[in-house]
């Protein structure tokens, strides 16, 4: 019921927008790939890079290939000062891209997987700023150190710029609070085919559309060196720029701002920041709201009462987790209320889904304790909205 | 002692609540205020232990509070949570003992919030110190500050908090002077215990209030603050120490 009014929710222009250029981008992205292999895998071998090991063995050759992709073993012994610059972007970016994938992965396609995303949350948060540590000293090299700067183009600077600004712009959604669930539905539904609205806060879209920039810039760029390890004498190709290459990312380029344009539009009507609901009304009204608020402001909403609670002693009854808890409680098989560690736990499905982690009940109780049991009836009021994750991936 | 029931000023704003005067302890005035507003400053909590009443025997108030928060002893005497210690004092020439309780004194110049990184540590307007346990770090440098030995560390797992109490593993907590007891105009556990149990050695108010039973009583007899040296000013005050 529930996902049948998803279903037919109206799409707004932004995201509508934001699919097709996620799609094109990433179609960018493989195509530009898939060439860049092919191109290493026709041309000749080159001769040897000075320096490189001389076992030619099946055994040897994997090692070397293997110690270059993972640790970087050219630069180690060409250039020190790039290699720790590099382990550092890398290393970081792998684990920021580990924590993304809470966006793009159902729990149920990967199994116990689904446990290094989970334990991968706080790890990306800090791998974001290792990367631009990273990301920092490349581009003050290319500024400072002159043999690097002769070297350097316009499109270096483009680069480097960007992998500063997508991590920036993240920090800052992730302080304002994204609304995680509506993003991984948005992306889930690139995936399915099934277009579902992306939140519109002018951060994210700033981040995101930054983000299909550089999926779409990677192919033209010196970056895609991943192709690299076609190459056959694993030495980077030095991305000729033609004119024609030129010409080709020029029109994606413009193509770029048309969702842009949309994303500009729709926060010039919103303003760049939302302002805060009324709580108040919030928590009285959200037993007929649309869940989707409530999911969406959830956090801010116990953000802002607990502060009121405990500093200013405030204790209405709308200020209190326990109510929370006392509403949405679940009946377990033995017919007592579940705790958080039970999947059935109304905050969990969500919680688990989107690999957030629940501090609240480290301190607060995460069952109702008192007067309330009759509330326990809640159970069949809130099964639409609670497991909504596999809901729909049963429905598939 | 001749405590009789007052209705303070601010005793008539809490409707339900003021009713449950019946069931308290001699000398106890209600101040509830509206569950909508704020604490404030006008307000200022304080306890006042008459030490000739406490007997060292009793352990009333310390269980009672353990009671009311959940305290649990896991067998680990080193770190299990205490909010209220019994201690005894003796003079060594006298040979003569006293014991009476300690716990958060509630001081208006607080250390523990003077040192506290995270600000967690804070002194609510009406005087009760209490921990923001949101964002305690479990540094424990409060600990180390509190010239009383008041607060405490969780080392263990707590499960079924009470709800008016949660308690989470790594984080500092103290004695709150039952503050979700004050919010709802009712006296400190520890308080309700001691008159249970007959003595009625310790006293709760509103050191604000000159027609409150504690300020009256601070002012007529001779009552003193634990190392009052050190000008934390705590709220919670001793008779005949």
């Amino acid at each position: 019921m529930d996902n049948a009014e998803n279903t037919r929710q109206v799409l707004s222009y932004v995201s509508v927008a934001y699919a097709v250029m996620f799609y094109a981008a990433a179609a960018v992205l493989l195509v530009g790939l898939a060439l860049k292999i092919t191109q290493y895998l026709r041309e000749p071998p080159r001769l040897r890079p000075p320096g490189a090991s001389g076992d030619d063995s099946r055994f040897g050759s994997t090692i070397r290939v293997a110690t270059d992709v993972f640790l970087f073993r050219g630069t180690f012994f060409s250039d020190r000062v790039q290699w720790i610059f590099s382990a550092f972007f890398h290393i970081g970016l792998l684990l920021v891209i580990l924590r993304h994938l809470r966006y793009a992965l159902e729990p149920a396609w990967v199994g116990p997987l689904w446990n290094v995303v989970i334990v991968a949350q706080p790890l990306g948060l800090y791998g974001g700023l290792v990367m631009m540590a990273g990301t920092a000293g490349f581009w003050a090299r290319r500024i400072f150190d002159p043999d690097i700067r002769r070297a350097t183009t316009l499109s270096d600077h483009f680069m480097l710029g960007l992998f500063l600004l997508i991590p920036a712009v993240g920090y800052i959604n992730n302080i304002l609070h994204t609304d995680v669930i509506a993003v991984k539905e948005f992306f889930l539904g690139l995936i399915r085919v099934q277009w579902t609205n992306l939140p519109t806060d002018s951060m994210l879209l700033t981040h995101l559309w930054l983000v299909a920039v550089m999926m779409v810039a990677l192919p033209f760029s010196q970056l895609l060196h991943l192709a690299g390890v076609f190459d056959k004498t694993q030495q980077m190709d030095n991305g000729r720029n033609t004119k024609a290459r030129a010409a080709v990312a020029g029109v994606f380029g413009v193509l770029l701002l048309i969702p842009a344009a949309f994303a500009a539009g729709q926060v010039a009507e919103e303003g760049w920041t939302r302002p805060q609901p009324n709580f108040a009304k919030l928590a009285r009204a959200h037993k007929n709201d649309d869940p989707t608020v409530m999911i969406r402001n959830h956090p801010n909403f116990l953000m802002n009462v607990r502060s009121i609670t405990v500093y200013r002693g405030v204790r209405k009854d709308i200020n209190k987790i326990e109510k929370c808890v006392d509403c949405h409680a679940v009946k377990g098989a033995d017919g007592q209320p579940v705790g958080f560690d039970n999947p059935k736990h109304f905050c969990v499905g969500c919680h688990y889904r989107a690999a957030v982690s629940i501090d609240c009940f480290e301190c607060h109780n995460s069952k109702p304790t008192g007067k309330d049991k009759a509330a326990l009836d809640m159970t069949t009021k809130f099964a639409a909205l609670a497991p909504r994750s596999n809901q729909r991936s049963s429905e598939r | 002692m001749s405590e009789s029931f007052e209705v303070s000023r601010r005793a008539l704003l809490g409707g339900a609540v003021a009713f449950t005067a019946a069931t308290l302890a001699p000398g106890v005035v209600l101040y509830a205020r509206s569950s909508d507003e704020p604490a404030t400053g006008a307000v200022r909590w304080g306890l006042l232990i008459d030490v000739n009443q406490c007997k060292g025997d009793c352990n009333a108030c310390v269980e009672a509070c353990n009671t009311e928060f959940g305290l649990v002893s896991h067998g680990r005497p080193d770190t299990d949570p205490q909010w209220v210690r019994k201690v005894t004092v003796t003079d060594p020439e006298t040979g003569v003992s006293q014991s009476f309780p300690v716990m958060c004194q509630h001081c208006a110049h607080p250390p523990c919030a003077d040192v506290c990184p995270t600000g967690a540590s804070f002194r609510r307007a009406d005087g009760i110190v209490l921990i923001n346990r949101h964002i305690c770090v479990g540094c424990r440098y409060c600990e180390m500050a509190c010239p009383y030995k008041a607060r405490n560390f969780v080392h263990e797992n707590v499960t079924d908090q009470k709800p008016y109490a949660p308690r989470g593993k790594g984080t500092s907590e103290a004695c709150t002077m039952c503050v979700h007891r004050i919010d709802e105009g009712r006296i400190p556990a520890c308080v309700e215990a001691c008159a249970a149990s007959g003595r009625a050695a310790m006293l709760f108010g509103d050191l604000n209030d000159p027609n409150s039973d504690i300020a009256k009583r601070v002012a007529a007899v001779n009552s003193a603050q634990i190392r009052a040296d050190l000008r934390t000013d705590p709220g919670v005050r001793y008779q005949g120490l």
